[in-house]
């Protein structure tokens, strides 16, 4: 049984591919995606070996020291495994960054994924500042500043939007709070990055 | 109501180590013994009891064989629409299609001797399902789901309409490998360690719906772990939802729907079915699907419980009964089952035909 829960984030600093093997259609070696949405994610099992292997790594224990088999659980005969009192689940994309003809690059994301990600939040005992109501209409896009805006547009790789400002303070508010703790303190360049060109773009959109 | 993290696995018992086996499968629904495991054991959390004090651990939730004051009805999987939670059930066995595409209607029992096609011997069923009159023959509907209000039409005798299993949950099939202890790369892979696994992805809003009594002080809502590879369902207590309560007499002519898989020592019916009914009744038909093969691994013990074969949900009891039947009054956990009523099997709908 689960006894605490907590949130960790993951902030990519190099292209990411938790793969799922070889793939039939037009790519070769495709990345895990939810089933139902299609966002991309990284399944728990890959998640827990690394942590796995990072915690051993770190405290330079082996892999089969009490306290690593405790933490993430033992592997053998029937009878004789046992689960771990870690328990990752999978990890869920919550900012996807975007090429943008204006300021390089948005963080871009969605209602869907924001509700989802307050859910996990709230059952992690931590409140997160509050959500817009209701998400864009198609072909706009909620806006935290003017950094990404190219003319009256925000233009995101070949998408155009129009931006609407008028949830600008919450979105800054939910972005500043998300950079706080997912990137580290050394980072405080990236963290003003992400509040100042956070986008909140339509379902069908992301 | 238990709504998932991610995905879910729930195994189907059959034997799987990653290597050797190749392919793991969830089942969705997950039987009874699931939840009862992952509640239990959550309780036990709720309560601080100490693990390591066999006596604390059977005082707070009994032993494998005894659930002590554990009643549970369900799980059933339930769909938030129109704020409010919607159980959803697989569609009855002796559903035949209606004229309209996608909705059902209930076959009717008629006496096998009198279709001159039929070579049934009725010494023991006196009565066969047809299509009702004028509906062509058909192949039985194919499985699928019907919401609760939609099953209270189609046991009341009205075409229902029925959803897919897809609209509701999907499989996610995910591949691993096992790596070398103490390596880190998907080079240092042991051999012959490459399985699938598929796993159970609920669609926007649908969990699990579970009562339970006989348990108190758990928090209004949480996180829990549940099925294989730990993965966890958020539990927030709701309202209950309301129980079609089985009519009292029993009609002259009534059918049993189990809407949770039952387990009968002898078979597919009970030696007497007088273990569950006061007064006379007759089975004069039945509508089943091929019988669910389920075990599971005795985490207690560390070995293999025994396999049963059970009755799955949506089978179908038709009865006749001469004298005023009725439901017995010591039933436990109002099911019927030769197995764990306490824990959800055997749970039923009862209406007239």
């Amino acid at each position: 049984m689960f006894e605490k829960s907590a949130l960790l984030f993951i902030y990519v600093e190099m292209p990411l591919h938790a793969g799922t093997g070889r793939g039939l259609g037009a790519v070769d070696l495709p990345i895990q995606r939810e089933r139902v949405t299609q966002y991309p994610m990284i399944q728990a099992s890959s998640l827990k070996g690394k942590l796995r292997a990072e915690v051993r790594l770190r405290n330079a224990w082996q892999d089969d020291s009490a306290e690593i088999v405790a933490l993430f659980g033992k592997a053998g005969e029937a009878g004789d495994s046992f689960s771990g009192a870690v328990a990752p689940g999978d990890a869920r994309v919550l900012l996807f960054p975007v090429r943008s003809l204006a300021g390089v690059l948005a963080w871009t994301t969605s209602l869907h994924v924001l509700q989802r990600f307050a859910r996990d939040c709230a059952f992690a005992g931590i409140n997160p500042p509050a959500l817009p109501s209701s998400p864009p209409a198609l072909g706009e896009a909620f806006v935290t500043s003017d950094a990404l805006k190219a003319g009256d547009r925000v233009v995101l790789e070949d998408f155009s939007f129009t931006p609407r400002t008028e949830h600008k303070e919450t979105l800054k508010k939910l972005a500043d709070w998300i950079a706080a703790r997912a990137l580290p303190n050394t980072h405080a360049y990236w963290r003003e990055q992400i509040a100042e060109k956070f986008v909140l773009l339509p379902e069908d959109a992301f | 109501m238990l709504t998932p993290v991610d995905v879910w696995l729930f195994r189907d018992g059959k034997s799987f180590d990653a290597g050797s086996d190749h392919f793991a499968r969830s089942v969705f629904p997950p039987f009874p013994t699931v939840l009862q495991g992952a509640i239990r054991s959550h309780h036990l959390r709720v309560k601080g009891v100490d693990l390591s004090d066999p006596q604390a651990i059977a005082a707070c939730v009994g032993t494998a064989t005894n659930f002590g004051a554990l009643r549970l009805r369900g799980p059933f999987v339930a769909r938030y629409e129109d704020n409010r939670w919607v159980r959803y059930f697989p569609t009855p066995a002796d559903a035949v299609p209606a004229r309209k595409d996608g909705w059902v209607v209930a076959a009717t029992p008629r006496a096998a001797a009198d279709d001159d096609a039929q070579t049934c011997h009725d010494s023991v069923l006196p009565m066969l399902l047809f299509p009702p009159e004028g509906t062509p023959l058909r192949k039985q509907a194919e499985e699928s789901w019907m919401s609760e209000d939609a099953l209270r039409d189609y046991l009341a005798g009205c075409a229902a309409p029925t959803c897919s299993a897809s609209d509701l949950f999907t499989v996610e099939h995910r591949y691993g490998v096992g790596i070398q202890p103490g390596r880190n790369r998907v080079a240092d892979a042991e051999r012959g360690l490459l399985y699938a696994v598929a796993f159970t992805r609920t669609r926007e809003n649908v969990g699990l719906y579970l009562e339970v009594s006989g348990y108190d002080g758990w928090p209004s809502r949480g996180v829990m772990r549940i099925g294989g590879e730990g993965h966890g369902a958020y539990f927030e207590q709701t309202a209950p939802l309301p129980w079609h309560s089985a009519p009292n007499p029993l009609p002259e002519r009534f059918k049993l729907c189990f809407l949770t898989p039952t387990y009968f020592e002898a078979g597919w019916r009970p030696d007497r079915w007088d273990k569950f009914f006061a007064g006379h009744v007759q089975l004069v038909t039945v509508a089943l699907r091929r019988y669910e093969m389920r075990g599971g691994f005795d985490l207690a013990s560390r070995s293999p419980k025994p396999a049963r074969r059970f009755v799955p949900a949506g089978s179908v009891y038709y009865f006749q009964s001469a004298d005023s039947a009725r439901l017995r009054d010591d039933l436990v956990n109002q099911a019927i089952t030769d197995f764990a009523p306490e824990i959800g099997f055997g749970q039923f709908w009862i209406a007239p035909w």
